[in-house]
């Protein structure tokens, strides 16, 4: 059992799923939940803002990855695959539990249409950590979503659109509006913070 | 380099409790479970029904029967081509 376990080590990804449908061993299914249970969860925290939500959350997502196993197709990476179960899960789970329908600040139209500037990535990426950790917690989920799946997955905007069912334009522009509410977001919250005297 | 979007998620994924790793072991041995005992009684059931509603032997049954009993102790009209009592 043991020596079985340290070459599952070794498996690819597509290795692995091949032979957990050819067996069912347990053992190359473990080996998966290794490499993502840890980026799976720190998703559903970042999404759903509540710890014991995230564990029960990881575990469905992993319990709706044995069982839709065989439905992977390689189209996408194994990676993509799993990170786009858990984001749509999770925009699932906040409109029924939160009932929040509108999770996208494009869908709630509360943005000035006619300021429509392009914010450069550089604005969010030299933003503080402490600072971003707060102004993520306190945007739309949705936004939130874009914009993991940009900075931290590095998925381009194909990708993005594939995962959550929408149009490369309809991405930019949801994107465009993330970027904007992050910006507003930080301007209202720190401000007037002394410590920084910023703007 | 990370990113702080990605030192912002590298910080929770430490957070990670490891005993969803046990939970999760203990589905995985439920659906495996599951899974055998689907695969040993769901042919044969089916088999039962097909026979009761007067169907014909499925041939992969008639062939396991026919394996399970050397060729010396089945008739010669039940014995396949090439096979003999030998």
């Amino acid at each position: 059992m043991k020596s079985t376990a340290k070459k599952t080590v070794e498996y690819t990804d597509s290795e692995l799923i091949a032979l957990y449908l050819a067996d069912q061993q347990p053992v190359y299914f473990t080996q998966l939940y290794r490499r993502y249970a840890s980026k799976v969860f720190a998703k559903c925290i970042s999404m759903l803002a509540d710890e014991g939500l995230a564990q029960d959350a990881t575990q469905d997502i992993f319990v709706k990855i044995v069982l839709n196993l065989s439905k992977f197709s390689e189209q996408s990476s194994f990676s993509t695959w799993i990170y786009s179960i858990t984001y749509n899960y999770c925009i699932d789970l906040i409109r029924k539990k939160k009932k929040m329908p509108l999770i996208f600040t494009e869908d709630m139209g509360k943005m000035n249409k006619t300021e429509d500037q392009e914010i450069p990535d550089s604005v969010l990426l030299e933003m503080k950590q402490e600072r971003l950790e707060k102004v993520l917690d306190l945007i739309p989920p949705g936004d939130r979503a874009i914009l993991l799946m940009k900075y931290t997955d590095d998925l381009s905007i194909r990708e993005i659109g594939a995962v959550l069912g929408k149009t490369e334009s309809a991405i930019k522009m949801q994107l465009m509006r993330a970027k904007q509410k992050v910006q507003m977001v930080h301007d209202e919250l720190f401000e007037f913070d002394p410590m920084e005297g910023t703007k | 380099m990370a990113n702080n979007f990605q030192k912002i998620m590298e910080d929770r994924e430490a957070m990670l409790p490891p005993e969803l790793e046990d939970r999760m072991s203990q589905h995985l041995g439920t659906f495996s479970m599951f899974g055998k005992v689907i695969e040993l009684f769901v042919p044969n059931a089916l088999h039962t029904v097909v026979r009761i509603f007067g169907g014909e032997e499925l041939p992969c049954i008639k062939d396991r029967k026919r394996l399970a009993e050397p060729a010396w102790r089945r008739p010669p009209e039940a014995r396949g081509p090439g096979e003999t009592e030998d």
